[in-house]
């Protein structure tokens, strides 16, 4: 069997329809190239910090997430959406959680796991509002040398 | 299923003893299953510890409003007796000694409860143990089983 | 107490004395708040976590030393820095009610609550009143006091930050408040994380090393103490206490401030507002093990101690420069404006640590020191106010109660824009605010220990507490700390007539500062007495509650949730 350009491909996810999308697009891409997909949920510390307070990030990077059940069942329930769309298709995918900043978890992850495509959704947002709630996806394209597919949310509307 | 306070009578003697019989009453009592109420301390673990709460409580009343309540009906004596060069007697005590005798009293229940753990056998180190990975797998697998491990076929996190 | 007293300083003020504080731009010390300032965010913003590399593994453990220096931090507020002293120095032995109260309260909040709340495990406070009384209502009435809470304990802090803003920065007291709140609410919405454990750490240190170093330094200089004047200050307040009855006031008599009964309530308050304050006690969940807490506590009330010790030192040694400065400044009593140093305006009470090192003439950089260590206090302390706000209104309100599926962007909004909005709610009645900075703390206090205090307690040792009981508890005691604080304060804001308080009767038996002592009781009552005659709390909670107490050691990934649920089971022992 050649090998391929894409043998590992990475569908972070958040959960949100946003990534849904993204994670047809990634499917698709797994089928033809015969890819292992991955499906990654990154707990944010940064919102952590400010939705539980610090006290939590700090039981995070005790190792204690075992104990944060909340938590746990959020990262499941995103992966195993991913899990279960792909096995229509008869496509298995490994789940995981990280925790820490997405854009650097991603790339840390994505360089650990030899992945070769980061397959993520974005909402395109503009202005104010990128500038205030930033774009995860943004940031992951700009800290990984790893190709990055962007599957924009908003359809066409022209 | 509480069990009720007459379970404690056949284990009063064994109280006396500690040391091994301690560890033995320690180990038979499902802590789940004890009532929890502070006034009817329902295990012998909890009858050792709120007897001493309640002593070091009364303690801490007198270190804590005793001077002031001192103040109260001996003003005279109080506020005339110096101490330590000049400090009146009353506000030595309310603003330097109080706040010391909870520090103290604060110390000797920490140590008295480590006294209390080792004469039941309890460890506190054996959750933090440097074979982690062991702890993990045997928790992982046992008690939180389904929720611990979000990866269906392979765990990315392990090192 | 504290309407007479601001109603001098008004008085004051209009005879063209303003206060003795130095105003003015100056540069080292407005240097060394950059510098502090840089080190906490530096710090906070260098442990900020790029990817955790073990989520399931436990890591390096926090020892109890440095356990116990974050709760020192946590304490070390602008209340304690500055607010204690200056509540001493003008009320004399009726402001030591402060020193005991809120040094005293940890050794209750040991023996009843600090092992225990770890077990529980969770992430918030009203996570444990929502879980520990299985109610959404109970939740939300939790959340709402949270806020509550927060708000006027940072009010507080604001305050602190504008006075100190006028010493360093030589603006008016509301461009100070407003500038710091600023600079707060910026840092914490855009990246909190100055609550961690080892910044928490740096920063007791930074300030012990600032509150204890002007305090050697004024008692050196003057001739007061050499190497400890903790129990060096005896001549002092001796000869304090004879100024003051030359100028009709009693320093060292206990009941000529406040009644025997007022200084008990105060007291009482306090400590167990200890006991209820949320953001205390989710610091609890970060330690290892109950062993851990245990410990923590002990040397967290040892560094709480080390403040407190110096500040009826500071108290007198400021009162006695007050009276006769070193450096030949213009105090109140020197210009004649008031008697003595007891009747000092409210301005210069709140800033009689700092006013101590400058009246010592002691070197600009040390006396900005000082000041800087003061406006780091309440900066922290104000940070980590706004956190426990954020969370209550995104985890507790947001998405517990009103959209369970919330992605963690929106969480973020909603906290950030809480933060926002409380921020500048605080930032806008700190520059009025309506009591010295020690009673607005106090009066948060007050609130926790009648509305929190009896649900923790009771929460934890009665298993049979059940959710009916803990609403009317919560519900009473909001009732009546809020009517006590609002008896008081509201004449500052709205003209009522008369003098004082709105209800003059009500304020002598139930101050705003210390509502608690009869507060408590009757909340507790309620709850026992509602509880009695609803149902019984269901099976799995109060196992719940006995795991809490069970002293099996608890795996690293167990909350008391868990191991009761699944009957207890524990790992192999070794």
């Amino acid at each position: 069997m050649t090998k391929t350009m894409y043998d590992t491909i990475l569908v972070p996810t958040d959960g949100s329809k946003v990534a849904e999308k993204a994670v047809e697009h990634a499917i698709d891409l797994a089928q033809k190239y015969d890819a292992k997909l991955h499906a990654l949920y990154v707990v944010d510390t940064d919102a952590v910090d400010i939705g539980l307070g610090t006290e939590q990030v700090e039981r995070i990077k005790a190792g204690k997430f075992g104990e944060m059940e909340e938590l746990q069942n959020r990262a499941k329930k995103a992966t195993n959406a991913v899990g279960e769309a792909a096995a229509e298709h008869g496509i298995e995918v490994i789940e995981d959680v990280a925790a820490g900043r997405p854009h650097r978890s991603i790339d840390e992850y994505a360089k650990k796991n030899d992945i070769d495509l980061i397959v993520m959704g974005s909402k395109g947002r503009s202005g104010v509002r990128r500038a205030l709630l930033g774009s995860v996806t943004e940031r992951t394209l700009r800290s990984t040398y790893i190709p990055v597919l962007v599957v924009d949310f908003r359809e066409e509307d022209d | 299923m509480t069990q009720s306070d007459d379970s404690m009578t056949d284990e009063q003697p064994v109280l006396t003893d500690g040391g091994g019989d301690a560890h033995a009453v320690h180990e038979n009592t499902d802590y789940l299953d004890h009532e929890v109420n502070i006034f009817k301390p329902s295990t012998p673990f909890m009858k050792d510890n709120l007897r001493m709460i309640f002593v070091l409580f009364a303690a801490w009343i007198i270190g804590v409003f005793g001077p002031v309540i001192a103040s109260y009906f001996a003003e005279g004596f109080m506020t005339e007796t110096t101490v330590l060069g000049g400090y009146p007697l009353n506000f030595f005590l309310t603003a330097i000694v109080s706040p010391l005798i909870a520090l103290v009293l604060a110390a000797v229940y920490a140590w008295y409860r480590d006294r209390l753990d080792t004469k039941y056998g309890i460890s506190h180190e054996t959750e933090v143990e440097d074979d982690s990975e062991a702890t993990v797998s045997a928790d992982g697998g046992e008690v939180v089983s389904d929720e611990s491990e979000p990866a269906e076929t392979t765990t990315g996190d392990d090192k | 107490m504290a309407a007479e007293l601001l109603m001098e300083a008004s008085v004051v003020l209009a005879n063209d004395y303003t206060n003795a504080l130095e105003e003015g731009f100056k540069v080292i010390p407005a240097l060394t708040v950059v510098l502090m300032l840089a080190v906490f965010l530096g710090v906070g913003w260098f442990f900020r976590v790029a990817a955790v590399d073990e989520l399931w593994v436990a890591g390096r453990s926090i020892g109890p030393i440095e356990n116990g220096m974050a709760i020192g931090a946590n304490w070390m507020s602008a209340a304690s820095y500055l607010g204690v002293a200056a509540l001493v120095g003008t009320l004399g032995y009726f402001g030591l009610a402060y020193v005991v109260g809120w040094t005293t309260g940890y050794f209750i909040l040991l023996i009843f609550m600090a092992a225990q709340f770890r077990r529980f495990g969770k992430y918030t406070a009203p996570d444990f009143v929502g879980d520990r009384f299985y109610s959404e209502k109970a939740r939300a009435i939790a959340a709402f006091t949270t806020l509550v809470i927060a708000v006027v304990y940072a009010i507080g802090q604001g305050s602190g930050m504008g006075l100190m803003a006028e010493y360093i920065l030589g603006v008016s007291y509301e461009v100070g408040v407003v500038v710091f709140m600023l600079v707060t609410i910026g840092y914490v919405a855009l990246s909190g994380m100055l609550g961690t454990t080892k910044n928490m750490a740096i920063q007791y240190v930074i300030l012990i090393v600032a509150f204890t170093g002007g305090l050697y330094a004024v008692g050196w200089t003057q001739g007061y103490s050499t190497v400890f004047p903790y129990l060096e200050f005896g001549a002092e307040t001796a000869e304090l206490s004879e100024i003051a009855a030359e100028a009709e006031r009693q320093f060292i008599e206990p009941f000529a401030q406040g009644s025997l009964y007022a200084w008990v309530a105060l007291a009482v308050s306090l400590i167990l507002g200890t006991c209820g304050l949320p953001h205390v006690l989710v610091r609890f969940y970060t330690v290892d093990n109950e062993r851990t807490a245990r410990w923590s506590t002990v040397w967290g009330l040892l560094f709480i101690c080390i403040l407190y010790w110096g500040t009826a030192a500071y108290a007198v040694f400021g009162g006695l420069l007050y009276e006769d400065p070193a450096s030949g400044a213009d105090t109140g009593v020197t210009t004649g404006e008031v008697g003595s140093f007891m009747d000092m305006p409210g301005a210069d009470a709140d800033a009689l640590v700092v006013l101590a090192a400058q009246l010592a003439d002691l070197p600009e950089w040390l006396v900005g020191l000082v000041a800087a260590g003061a406006v780091a206090a309440a900066l922290a302390t104000t940070a980590g106010l706004f956190i426990s706000a954020s969370s209550a209104a995104s985890h507790d309100i947001y998405t517990t109660l009103y959209n369970p599926d919330a992605t963690q962007r929106q969480q973020v909004l909603v906290g950030r824009t809480t933060i926002v909005a409380v921020g500048l709610l605080v930032m806008l009645i700190a520059l009025n605010p309506p009591a010295l900075i020690g009673e607005l703390v106090a009066m948060s206090f007050a609130i926790a220990a009648s509305v929190f205090f009896p649900v923790f307690f009771l929460g934890l040792w009665w298993e049979n507490a059940t959710s009916e009981g803990a609403i009317a508890g919560m519900l009473t005691g909001i009732g009546i700390s809020f009517v006590a604080i609002l008896n008081d304060v509201l004449p500052m804001y709205v003209d009522i007539g008369g003098e004082g308080a709105v209800s003059p009767e009500l304020a002598a038996i139930l101050p705003g500062t210390s509502s608690a002592l009869i507060g408590v009781p009757v909340v507790f009552l309620v709850i026992i007495a509602v509880s009695r005659v609803t149902q019984d709390p269901p099976e799995d909670v109060k196992r719940m509650v006995r795991q809490c107490h069970s002293p099996e050691p608890m795996s690293q990934q167990q909350t008391a949730e868990d191991v009761a649920a699944t009957d207890g089971g524990q790992p192999a022992d070794d």
